[in-house]
């Protein structure tokens, strides 16, 4: 898979108390989050309308303050349908950057660590993966798999293991030669301990900053997948699906497939806010 | 050591592209052995005879041992012989030869207006570092990075095709001007999500040529404005990003294959989406292959170029 933008992005210096505006920045973006994710649970009380409800009395009603974000094309609130969405969105985008994460992490530290053929062979698959673009990867997977969540989370963990693989051997290798690990393997430890207690922890700060920006990355995998049929299906309700499911409406009921892509946008603004400030905080 | 020049480096890095290849190739014959279902069943119906089933499996060389599969695989492909779509009403190879010419138009377009949105960011950004305007075109390109193309695109298309009406609702032209016409907002929507990486990267490259000595000594000279900029900063910074290009193209192919469908576009990109809603396999095989063979080809160029720009990496 190919390099992930997020993670070329936003490495400035800052001055300051980088710990403070850190930390708020990290509060402000999880708050976020969390009100977005507990607003699914709770849509139809919030908005006063069922996202499920049709209503053909009400179809294509622009935004008002009855309706936020206007009525689709069967008369249900199309807010109302947003924010259940986010249900469905959060947890698999997610997710969708926690597997591969902790799959790279493992990989990554098993062929620093014990180098050799595993090294060797991790790598080569690494190379073999990024020879395919990221969408690629992806549709061919769900083609292999058929739709649905579970093959999105094995297309993400498929393809974007590798930047993890790569981050993490790269500071094992140049940590197991130092004289604190080699400390602890005369030591008597096993491996398995010096490579958790010792050499892991060290790579893990930047891995976990890659992964909170990972986030907005799966998000976009899914809603892709989902806008172009071969991710969440019909009776779920999903943004990416939603703004397809509008896309034949948009000369006159333009709202219908663009308000969805508010909330994505929302969510991209927090995982930036959690991803920034992290690092600032690591960085202390 | 061996300094064989330019010519021996291509030759080289052209000889390490081919076990990448042949992996490539066995991955996507394999595809055929990982797909759910029996492909003779496939061709002769779910009600086909046993004997018939053998007749088809004889007929399609699934009888033969899977290494005769794959030479023969590769015998097809080195034919251009990449089998009929599900209808059998088209073959896979001329529906890749009518498709190539959008999705590189496409890749065409985007990578000027990458190139012209990240230069001039770049440019505007790093007149003062971390002054107001370099920290809102950093805020920019974190939205550039965050917002689904294909969200954008539609965005693109209820707020400036529909109301102007100066570009197409979706579809292909067929003349030059109108194919450019079709390409522009397409282009537009996926140079968003790329233009931001390239930015980054030109934009700490000429805050570092503009902190040398040898920046400071021309100035001394008397070079000023644009000529100082051309000749001294932006052929310097220019170096990182190159390195960059063919991982930025590798975006763009990505993000293609989305944006396709959003203006529908007959290039390589819908192909693939509508083989994967369809369950076409011969296209989805085909179109695999064409797209990590173009990854391959791009990376290679990618990495001759770096080295003709900058000889240090052939050795």
């Amino acid at each position: 898979m190919a390099l992930a933008p997020a993670q070329v992005l936003g490495r400035r210096r800052v001055r300051r108390d980088p710990g403070a505006t850190g930390t708020a920045a990290l509060v402000t973006g999880a708050v976020l989050l969390a009100l977005l994710l507990a607003a699914s649970f709770v849509s139809g009380a919030l908005t006063g309308h069922d996202p499920a409800l049709t209503d053909l009395t009400a179809r294509f009603r622009p935004p008002s303050p009855q309706h936020w974000f206007g009525t689709d094309q069967l008369g249900r609130d199309v807010f109302a349908r947003v924010l259940v969405a986010a249900g469905t969105d959060l947890p698999l985008a997610l997710l969708g950057a926690a597997v591969p994460a902790v799959i790279g992490i493992v990989l990554g530290a098993l062929a620093g660590y014990a180098r050799g053929w595993i090294g060797t062979a991790v790598m080569r698959l690494a190379d073999l993966i990024q020879a395919f673009p990221s969408y690629i990867l992806l549709i061919v997977l769900v083609f292999l798999l058929g739709p649905g969540a579970g093959s999105f989370l094995v297309g993400a963990a498929v393809g974007a293991w590798v930047t993890y693989a790569r981050l993490v051997r790269g500071v094992v290798l140049r940590l197991r030669e130092l004289d604190y690990v080699r400390a602890a393997q005369a030591a008597g430890l096993g491996h398995t301990r010096v490579l958790l207690r010792h050499v892991l922890p060290n790579a893990l700060p930047q891995a976990v900053v890659y992964a909170a920006s990972d986030i907005v990355l799966a998000l976009s995998y899914l809603a892709a997948l989902s806008y172009l049929g071969l991710g969440i299906q019909a009776p779920g309700i999903e943004w990416g699906q939603m703004i397809a499911d509008g896309q034949p409406f948009l000369r006159n009921q333009w709202w219908v497939s663009v308000m969805p892509g508010l909330a994505i946008i929302l969510v991209g603004v927090a995982v930036r806010l959690i991803a920034g400030g992290l690092e600032r905080r690591l960085q202390r | 050591m061996i300094h064989s020049g330019r010519f021996g480096f291509v030759g080289r890095r052209l000889l390490q592209a081919i076990p990448l290849t042949l992996v490539l190739l066995l991955l996507v014959f394999a595809m055929l052995k990982v797909v759910p279902g029996d492909p003779a069943m496939q061709v002769a119906g779910p009600r086909a005879s046993a004997a018939t089933l053998q007749a088809i499996r004889v007929q399609l060389g699934l009888d033969q041992p899977v290494w005769e599969q794959f030479l023969h695989y590769l015998g097809r492909i080195a034919t251009g012989d990449f089998g009929t779509t599900a209808t059998g009403s088209t073959k896979v190879g001329t529906l890749i030869a009518s498709g190539a010419p959008v999705t590189l138009v496409l890749l065409a377009v985007s990578t000027v207006f990458t190139v012209l949105i990240a230069g001039a960011t770049a440019l505007l950004a790093a007149r003062r570092p971390d002054g107001l305007v370099d920290r809102m075109i950093n805020v920019m390109a974190a939205f550039g990075v965050g917002v689904p193309t294909f969200w954008l695109g539609i965005v693109l298309l209820a707020g400036v095709a529909l109301p102007t009406g100066a570009f197409p609702i979706g579809g292909w032209g067929d003349t030059p001007a109108t194919v450019l016409r079709a390409a522009v907002l397409p282009a537009l929507a996926l140079s968003v999500s790329v233009a931001p990486v390239l930015m980054a990267s030109l934009r700490s490259g000429i805050v570092e040529a503009r902190r040398s000595e040898y920046h400071a000594a021309a100035q001394a000279a008397g070079v000023r404005g644009w000529k100082l900029t051309r000749g001294f900063v932006l052929r310097n910074a220019a170096v990182p990003p190159v390195s960059l290009l063919a991982a930025l193209t590798t975006l763009l192919l990505s993000g293609a294959v989305v944006v396709e469908s959003t203006f529908g576009l007959p290039g390589l990109g819908l192909s693939l989406t509508q083989a994967a809603q369809n369950r076409d396999f011969n296209v989805i095989q085909g179109l695999t292959l064409v797209f990590s063979l173009a990854v391959v080809v791009v990376n290679l160029v990618g990495d001759v170029l770096v080295a003709f720009l900058d000889p240090r990496v052939m050795v």
